[in-house]
């Protein structure tokens, strides 16, 4: 794979919604050599009006893109998926696994553990390792990603480390 | 190898008709234009999997179903419940039953991630099913219930408990909010498991009469998938088979006559007997007091809350067993309009119907505390994620917030759990 390459990430409510909480979506589209697509199964399980609202307004901002399983064989991994996991981290993982997408997701257990069999460690990524490379690639400061870390601590999402600082070392 | 769109699209629409809905109904159900339905059936048009899992619940299947080798077409238990409602209700029930199949579904789902073996049913298959008069159905319906109070050593005792009971037997229970005049329903689909639902929308007494009424069915139409229960539809025999077995199962003969004689009443009210010794015959006669043996509607109240039964329920079970005459009957169901039953039963300190109803609501004991033990259980073995705990929590009805009480409560909560960076080599 060259090093100028975009690939596809695609992404589950949980971190969807952790970029919402943070009114950030928009930088999604400013990290080149990624592209976000979310599955309407994600979209559906969007509830909050406001966060909704952030989320239409990164469609139309091309920030993220919206796709669906097409094929029934995707659907066949769909309908494997969905008797462990809910909607939005079934499809994802159907779409990752049947396209070879990145698949981007904070759920941990059942979830990472089924992604890491299928898709290997690096096929992962998840809200701190986007916060992360949106620091690296210029979009965001440190201080401004540790600000929306203490946010989503305080809607009982924690991350291993203390500021993101420690990470750029 | 995976199907063809084509033959997907075939499939939704072969399930669609077997369910007995229209393009309209369904469309409506997933908030799509009837067109865009249409395009789908005809494969012209992809459906997604939101799509496919909402309408594998309207037909009562799985999403799995479509798209395996060995679709069978025929096979469609909300058909079996349509079939047998109103074209008033029909999209009510079609909805109660499709939910009330995907619970099982789920149940059934989680049980074997569990490695549990689905409870088999215990209780027999009746061999003298079929019912031609509403007479043979009385005969069939108390005879089972006896023989069922033999099998289950239940003697003439009250019976307690029914859901422990019915789940003793291997057949689920469950309460769900139906349409008014149906007293509930039985899923005999073995690889759902047993299922008999009656409507939470009733009093609590009455839904211990629908839960035996249900487990009737269970015994008796088995060669059936399903059966729903409604008051319009009391006067077929099967039905009238599965109230007599209700009414004899729950107040079993012997039980009503030694309960009023523990009142002082059931004696006839003048008695003969003759003895024989092989040579002569000696006889004997007993007069009761004047009017000492007339039921009261106290003792009708008694009955009922010895059985567990409402008091109209009692009332025909005593005239059934001739232990009161017509006229009595008729005076006591006015005394009972009058709403003298209630006050009765104020009097007596008894709780009331609605108390009952009240406390069955506070703490449900049908299937949905085991099917939320078994999914929390699931999520602790790591056989489903959070999210998918939290929509099975969500179709028992229980809250986010009391799902994250009881993950607390258990050790499992992962507010505190810290996420680490996933970052792929490629993009560090």
């Amino acid at each position: 794979m060259s090093g100028d390459e975009v690939r596809t990430a695609v992404m589950d409510t949980s971190v969807l919604i952790n970029f919402a909480i943070v009114d950030r979506i928009g930088l999604l589209g400013a990290l080149e050599r990624l592209r976000f697509v979310v599955p309407g199964e994600v979209l559906r399980e969007v509830k909050r009006p406001e966060q909704r609202k952030r989320v239409s307004v990164a469609l139309r901002a091309g920030a993220l893109h919206e796709v669906s399983l097409d094929q029934t064989s995707e659907l066949a991994r769909f309908a494997r998926f969905r008797k462990q996991m809910k909607l939005g981290e079934a499809a994802c993982l159907a779409l990752a696994v049947s396209r070879n997408w990145l698949f981007v997701c904070d759920e941990g257990r059942i979830v990472r553990s089924e992604a890491t069999k299928l898709l290997g460690p690096s096929g992962l990524l998840n809200t701190p390792g986007l916060f992360l490379l949106a620091i690296r690639a210029g979009c965001w400061t440190v201080d401004e990603a540790d600000r929306a870390k203490a946010v989503l601590e305080e809607n009982r999402y924690r991350m291993q480390f203390g500021s993101f600082r420690e990470l750029l070392r | 190898m995976p199907i063809t769109l084509q033959k997907l699209a075939a499939r939704l629409r072969t399930a669609r008709e077997a369910a007995g809905l229209t393009q309209e109904v369904v469309a409506r159900q997933l908030g799509l234009p009837r067109s865009s339905l249409a395009q789908v059936e005809l494969g012209n048009r992809t459906v997604s999997g939101l799509e496919l899992d909402a309408l594998a619940r309207l037909y009562g299947r799985s999403i799995e179903e479509f798209l395996a080798e060995g679709f069978r077409p025929e096979d469609s238990l909300v058909a079996i419940f349509r079939a047998e409602a109103t074209f008033a209700d029909a999209e009510e029930v079609a909805r109660a039953v499709s939910d009330s199949i995907a619970l099982a579904r789920e149940l059934a789902n989680l049980e074997d991630l569990l490695g549990i073996d689905r409870a088999a049913l215990r209780a027999p298959a009746y061999a003298d099913s079929a019912v031609h008069s509403k007479w043979q159905g009385i005969e069939q319906g108390t005879r089972a219930a006896a023989a069922e109070r033999r099998r289950l050593n239940l003697g003439e005792l009250p019976l307690g408990d029914i859901e422990d009971l019915l789940q003793s037997q291997g057949a689920r229970t469950a309460l769900l909010d139906l349409p008014q005049d149906v007293s509930g329903f039985a899923l005999m689909e073995p690889s759902l498991s047993f299922l008999v639902v009656a409507n939470r929308r009733h009093p609590a007494l009455r839904t211990r009469f629908s839960w035996v009424h249900e487990y009737s069915h269970l015994l008796f139409d088995r060669h059936s998938k399903g059966t729903i229960s409604r008051e319009s539809d009391r006067a077929n025999f099967s039905e009238v088979r599965a109230n007599a077995f209700a009414a004899a199962f729950l107040m079993p003969e012997i039980g009503v006559r030694e309960l009023l004689a523990s009142l002082g009443k059931g004696q006839p009210s003048r008695d003969r007997w003759t003895v024989f010794d092989e040579g002569d015959v000696i006889s004997a006669e007993s007069r009761a007091e004047p009017g000492s043996q007339t039921v009261q509607l106290y003792d009708v109240v008694l009955l009922a809350h010895h059985f567990g039964v409402s008091r109209l329920a009692a009332l025909y079970r005593l005239r059934n067993l001739r232990l009161i005459a017509q006229g009595e009957l008729d005076v006591l169901l006015g005394e009972e309009q009058e709403g003298r039953g209630k006050e009765i039963e104020r009097s007596l300190r008894l709780p009331s119907d609605r108390e009952e109803s009240e406390k069955r609501e506070a703490s449900p004991k049908d299937f949905r505390s085991r099917f939320l033990a078994l999914a929390i259980e699931a999520y602790r073995r790591e056989k489903i994620s959070h999210g998918k705990l939290s929509e099975l929590a969500a179709i028992v009805e229980f809250s986010s917030s009391a799902l994250a009480r009881v993950l607390q409560a258990v050790g499992l909560d992962d507010a505190e759990a810290e996420s680490e960076v996933l970052l792929p080599e490629g993009l560090e």
